[in-house]
């Protein structure tokens, strides 16, 4: 009996059918605890990679031997890059379709230490980076489905190059709390 | 329309108000009189991929009849052409383009030629030029 060759379900590409992603960036203004939204639109994303990292720590006993290891400070990273769009009732407001726009939303002033959240479409389809407050979307009608992320922007890198189109480069970052109580299994 | 029409449209319109000789848009269009310039879509890739925004290449040839029945001083009239139009695909000059509706070109990646070949007495010199676009009035 032959066998027939068939494809396999794969993740592919920064979004299925797509690669805009929805990114907000909000920041506390003062003491008083008023936020901001200094960006809000969209990205085409060239990358979306995020790794997981801890700290470590080892004990050991009279004769050297590692008798116990303690992993701390669990924490993921997240790294994007792709081309900033203006977008239709974003911050900037890229209602217009143009070059003076499209240079705003690229020069906005986004800062480590934002709240950054991410939409990864309807769906939801990658959890540890849609955004875990959702509400903050308000860009158009889209509707995002509540996901894991929880990143606070550490580093900003803009790009003009000759010959190539403008790029954004966000690092942000996530401690990870853990499982501390066996009897919920709930993050705690 | 297409990316291939509204580009030829573009670039046409464009070279014609750099020169006083006929331009015509497409490789397909029959050459009527010489000299003349054609426009000519030569393909292109979506950059970045799903947005929409084209990677163009595009071929401005200057055609010229040079032979001895040619009028007196063609190859002089064909030089001529040939500075002008090398000059209006350079930056910035080639940006005034994005005054025409829908077509927005961002800018020249690559530029080559200007290669020359003879077909009969006909001299043809053709520049290519490369760079991303979009369909929109920008």
């Amino acid at each position: 009996m032959a066998i027939n060759t068939k494809g396999k379900p794969v993740t592919y590409g920064t979004k299925t059918g797509g690669g805009i992603i929805s990114l907000v960036a909000r920041r506390k203004l003062d003491a008083g605890g008023t936020m901001t939204t200094p960006f809000e639109g969209s990205m085409y994303a060239s990358e979306i990679r995020i790794s997981y990292d801890s700290d470590q720590n080892t004990a050991v006993n009279g004769e050297g031997e590692t008798i116990s290891y303690c992993v701390y400070n669990k924490r993921r990273t997240l790294s994007l890059t792709g081309i900033m769009v203006n977008t239709a009732a974003g911050t900037p407001d890229g209602t217009t379709d143009n070059i003076t726009n499209a240079d705003a939303t690229f020069a906005a002033r986004i800062m480590p230490g934002d709240d950054l959240y991410i939409g990864m479409g309807a769906n939801a389809e990658w959890p540890e980076v849609q955004a875990d407050d959702t509400s903050n979307f308000t860009v158009g009608a889209n509707t995002y489905p509540t996901g894991e992320g929880n990143y606070v922007i550490t580093s900003v890198e803009k790009t003009r190059s000759n010959g190539a189109f403008a790029e954004w480069s966000i690092t942000a970052i996530e401690h990870i709390t853990a499982d501390v109580s066996a009897s919920d299994g709930v993050n705690d | 329309m297409s990316y291939r029409s509204q580009t030829e449209a573009a670039l046409k319109t464009y070279i014609e108000g750099k020169v006083g000789v006929p331009v015509y848009a497409g490789t397909s269009d029959q050459i009527k009189e010489m000299p003349c310039v054609v426009v000519a879509y030569a393909g292109g890739t979506e950059t970045p991929p799903r947005t929409g925004n084209m990677e163009v290449t595009i071929e401005v040839s200057i055609h010229s009849e040079v032979g001895e029945d040619a009028q007196p001083g063609a190859m002089a009239t064909h030089n001529e052409l040939v500075d002008k139009v090398e000059q209006s695909l350079f930056e910035p000059d080639i940006l005034g383009v994005n005054s025409a509706t829908d077509f927005h070109l961002f800018g020249v990646n690559d530029y080559s030629g200007i290669e020359r070949d003879t077909e009969g007495t006909i001299l043809r010199e053709t520049i290519t030029i490369a760079g991303p676009c979009a369909l929109g009035n920008f």
